[in-house]
């Protein structure tokens, strides 16, 4: 089964994802910001990673950017959390080379079909 | 799947809580005016995570009120906002309500909804700059965050329209993770869809490069799905194509027919019937002729039937027949079972030259069984079928090898989408589209379920990782000893060496004991910054209000405090620091004259010292002034007009119940709560209170706490046959006692002479009414203890042991007694009462004392009622 790492600052956050996808039998892999996740991602190749954009340390844009330099993670789906007032957000997540995003708030029902779908 | 997002609220909260925390004290970090914009990002962050939270968590009335703050932050943080001193006065205050609905949401409390509402106006109106009503654009703005997640696309009337969707991924789209078969294969799961690729901008494979993308799809497909629906399937790569997405009048089927027509044939659906039910009753001879000529005429088919048997194949070609003739009215299934069939039949390896050798057996043999009535027409219509059968069956692999192609491009193994299109066309039409649903009004009940009764994020901990592995250590080297001490439990005797060993292994276990205890005290430390952090807020508040200057400074925030008596410290604390500044920090105005800074200072420190914590509340402000003191302390009442105190008697009376320096009883302090609650609240703690200053300079209030409440290094002291405990810590130190140093003080009793002190004696038996040893007191001990700066000589028979005991607390076992903070139990398994060595001497001023040496001083019963009703007295003074 495919391993996906989530990166989100709040806990509850990463909570409610990580337990939605690994009751659909993902493997799932915790981290707190970007440069985490990056540690993380550096470490352990992940089949996608989900991430919010506004954390400490290390912003999800900059991580996104990080981690498409890396040649691991050049065709890996990277997908942001955004809000739905975010849209700047995601062009710029896009330009960092984001491939698509989830809007916040969203149900463990949205999030799984998204993922589903995108990990086919 | 359900998932129960109540689980995650416990978690929530605390974040929330955290986060206003942080929220709290970056506001008042801000500069007005030169605003740091990390602090205005930090601010925001905390905003935008309670928002995020609490809408996907289902609590949508603090979504929608987080939403304005967060709108505000983020303009301040954009710079299209200025960060006034009124804007953060209001964010402040926000913070406040938020903090309240959070709270009122966990714990299941009534909320003021009027207020909420004043401040949303407040933010309102600062968002929108209208100053009164609410604008068009704050009531939506208001309500975004409910109203934006109802983006459910509306059907199109028009449902018999499908759509053309021409699909051209820039060349560097791969490069963001998007997968052009994942679109494809969406599309699928909402409709029937026809995809048509075209390769003609595929390289030659020298000029191709594998991370770009050459392909570009055409796509049919039918069924009332919404272009918005559609759009959203290509949401993500908007940027990254080029698409068009146009009406098509037309379904999939006959697109696919026209596709069929192209090469003539037509289907006589009634003659094929007719001549198919002529021959249906041999259908089974039909199927064996058709093997034994196919074999027999190409014999280069054998090996394809290498897997199977001629029975197993002459079964199925019945019923292939049967199906397709019989679903000729019915060409959506019809396409479906030959695409399905087609695709079968191309992982058999069939290829395109075999579909001529069946067709011509199959027409040869039908004409055996059909005799006369084989006429050309029929001929025809069989003929054509069968080449329109072949040609879909056809179709399905193509699509295939462009599947192959879109793999090749794609450098990503991946399903066929249209294979899979083949076999689950029609199924599925469920489109589990990424389109903002709202949030399933069940999980969005303004989730208060997990919390009911009292605060759920109050009863659990944070504990640093180390503290944990700490403890596992500990518990790990208690079992080998326990293995180890286990050993001497089979022996039959035991030898002198066997002893040594025993001794050692106790000792070991007492260790572990230790440690573990220690381990496990120190789950519970947590950071006084706890507590300390609500401070910047008050003084910022308190400031403004009262027109004085004041900045706080704290130290050793990091000082490890046990959470229970964090908790409790807490109000005292506030009381003090408002004290300080209400009574001593004197206004700018005043601090200039005396040559002050016109900034006051008010200090907040905090350390380990011995078994104790001890707080510091120290202020440059004016300092107590005695005169006043006295004076208010006489026309009180409180000390009688010819009194003379020394100037810690003074101090003290602050502690008084009923006492109020300011001339006039301020907003701030003086709410009717005084120091003397202050003083009992912290006794209740086992800690202490003090106050020094110097006039004219400022003062300096001392708290000192146990670390824990739950145990105690105890000294214990025989009274007749009772065992007490003393704390420990309020020991100075044990004398025996020499006659001629006590002495009978009017109005205090004996006191005893220690070096240069009198100290007031307290004799034990006396004050709880018990059966002494001795009642003469050359013949016992004193213990000399002291507390808030004051010494008491305690008279008892005898000391014993010093040791560690663990608090029971006598309040939530028995009722609360004057004089004793708890009980304990001893090794023997005997029950000893702890002394509460403050109250203790409050209590013994109030019992009269008995001067005889010589006399015996058996208590009687009426000595002993009367005591009771002191002790009661003392009681009810306490409560109110």
């Amino acid at each position: 089964m495919a391993t996906i790492l989530a990166v989100d600052d709040s806990a509850s956050m990463r909570q409610m994802v990580s337990f939605t996808l690994k009751g659909a039998g993902y493997e799932v892999v915790e981290a707190s910001d970007g440069k985490d996740a990056l540690d993380k991602a550096k470490g352990q190749k992940f089949d996608l990673v989900i991430s919010d954009v506004n954390m400490p340390i290390m912003d999800g844009i900059t991580l996104i950017k990080e981690l498409r330099a890396l040649t691991e993670y050049k065709f890996i789906p990277l997908l942001m959390l955004t809000t739905e007032s975010g849209d700047d957000k995601k062009v710029q997540g896009k330009t960092a080379g984001a491939t698509g995003w989830i809007v916040k708030p969203f149900n463990p029902d949205q999030l799984l079909a998204t993922i589903n779908k995108v990990l086919g | 799947m359900s998932i129960d997002m109540t689980q995650f609220l416990v978690t929530f909260y605390e974040e929330s809580f955290e986060g206003l925390e942080i929220m709290e004290s970056e506001l008042l970090n801000l500069d007005i005016g030169a605003a740091d914009a990390e602090t205005i990002n930090t601010i925001f962050r905390a905003a935008h995570s309670i928002k995020g939270g609490s809408g996907t968590f289902g609590l949508n009335a603090v979504a929608s009120y987080t939403h304005v703050m967060e709108t505000l932050l983020d303009e301040m943080r954009n710079g299209k906002r200025e960060v006034t001193q009124q804007a953060v006065a209001i964010l402040l205050s926000s913070v406040d309500v938020l903090r309240d609905m959070l709270k009122s949401l966990r714990d299941d409390l009534p909320l003021d909804h009027d207020a909420v509402a004043a401040s949303q106006q407040e933010l309102d109106e600062l968002l929108t700059g209208v100053e009164h009503g609410e604008s068009p654009s704050s009531d939506s703005d208001l309500h975004h965050a409910e109203i934006e997640p109802e983006l459910e696309p509306e059907l199109e009337p028009e449902s018999q329209m499908g759509w053309r969707i021409c699909f051209t991924p820039h060349r560097d789209m791969l490069k963001t993770g998007n997968d052009p078969v994942r679109m494809i294969r969406e599309l699928e799961s909402m409709a029937d869809i026809q995809v048509n690729v075209d390769m003609a901008n595929l390289p030659s494979l020298d000029d191709l490069d594998a991370e770009e993308s050459y392909l570009s799809w055409e796509i049919f497909m039918t069924d009332c799905i919404s272009e918005i629906e559609v759009r959203e399937v290509f949401a993500w790569v908007e940027d990254e194509c080029d698409l068009s997405i146009e009406p098509y009048a037309g379904t999939v089927m006959e697109q696919s027919l026209d596709i069929s027509v192209k090469s003539e044939p037509e289907l006589n659906v009634e003659l094929l019937e007719k001549s198919f039910n002529l021959v249906a009753p041999e259908g089974e001879k039909i199927v064996a002729q058709f093997y034994e000529q196919l074999f027999e005429r190409f014999p280069q088919v054998k090996p394809l039937f290498a897997n199977t048997t001629t029975e197993k194949q002459q079964v199925k070609l019945l019923a292939a027949l049967k199906l397709v003739i019989g679903n000729l009215r019915n060409p959506e299934t019809l396409i479906k079972t030959l695409t399905e069939l087609g695709v079968r039949h191309q992982a058999y390896g069939i290829e395109a030259a075999h579909y001529e050798a069946v067709a011509e057996t199959l027409l040869s043999v039908l004409q055996e069984f059909a005799g006369d009535a084989w006429t050309d027409d029929v001929k025809t219509a069989w003929s054509d079928a069968l080449t329109i059968i072949a040609t879909v069956m056809l179709d399905a692999y193509q699509a295939d090898d462009e599947v192959i192609a879109v793999q090749q491009t794609a450098v990503q193994p991946a399903v066929s989408p249209v294979q899979k299109t083949a076999s689950t066309l029609v199924e599925e039409k469920t489109a589990p589209a990424l389109t903002t649903k709202p949030i399933d009004k069940k999980a969005a009940g303004e989730g208060r379920k997990p919390s009911t009764g009292s605060g759920t994020g109050e009863t659990s901990i944070r504990v640093s990782i180390d503290k944990v592995d700490e403890l596992i250590n500990t518990v790990g080297e208690l079992v080998i000893t326990q293995s180890m001490l286990g050993q001497f439990g089979e022996l039959e005797d035991l030898t002198n060496d066997h002893q040594d060993k025993l001794r050692d292994g106790l000792a070991q276990l007492e260790r572990n004991t230790r440690e573990l205890q220690e381990s496990v005290m120190r789950i519970r430390m947590l950071p006084i910054s706890f507590t300390f952090q609500r401070f910047p807020r008050l003084v910022h508040d308190l400031s403004n209000q009262l027109g004085k200057k004041v900045e706080l400074k704290m130290s050793g925030e990091q000082t490890e405090l046990d959470k229970t008596v964090m908790e409790k410290i807490g109000d005292p604390l506030v009381h003090l620091v408002r004290n300080s500044m209400d009574h001593g920090i004197e206004s700018p105005a005043q601090r200039i004259a005396a040559g002050k800074p016109e900034m006051g200072t008010v200090n907040l420190n905090a350390f380990h010292q011995g078994g104790n914590i001890v707080i510091e509340i120290n202020d440059d402000g004016g300092g107590l002034n005695a005169e006043k003191i006295l004076a208010k302390a006489k026309s009180n009442g409180l000390i009688g007009d010819d009194e003379t105190l020394t100037e810690e008697q003074i101090h003290d009376l602050l502690f008084q119940p009923g006492f109020s320096t300011a001339d006039q009883v301020s907003d701030v302090s003086g709410r009717g709560v005084g120091m003397d609650v202050v003083r009992r609240n912290i006794r209740s703690l086992g800690g202490s209170v003090e106050v020094k200053s110097t006039e004219g300079v400022g003062s300096t209030f001392t708290i000192r706490l146990p670390l824990t409440l739950a145990i105690l290094e105890g000294q214990l002291i025989r009274v007749g046959r009772e065992t007490y405990v003393v704390p420990l810590v309020s020991i100075i130190e044990s004398v025996q006692i020499h006659k001629e140093k006590v002495n009978v003080i009017s109005g205090r009793g004996e006191v005893y002479k220690l070096r240069d002190d009198y100290i007031p004696i307290v004799r034990l038996y006396h004050v709880f009414g018990l059966k002494a040893e001795s009642t003469t007191l050359d013949k016992g001990l004193l213990v000399i203890v002291e507390t808030e700066g004051k010494k008491v000589a305690m008279f008892v028979d005898d000391l014993l042991g010093q040791q560690q005991v663990v608090i029971k607390s006598l309040e939530t076992n028995f009722r609360k007694i004057d004089g004793l903070s708890g009980a304990t139990i001893l090794g023997d398994g005997t029950v000893a009462l702890i002394l509460d060595v403050a109250g203790l001497f409050d209590l013994s001023k109030k019992i009269t004392t008995h001067t005889d040496f010589d006399k015996s001083d058996e208590p009687r019963d009426s000595e002993i009622d009367c005591d009771e009703n002191k002790l009661k007295d003392s009681d009810d003074e306490a409560v109110a």
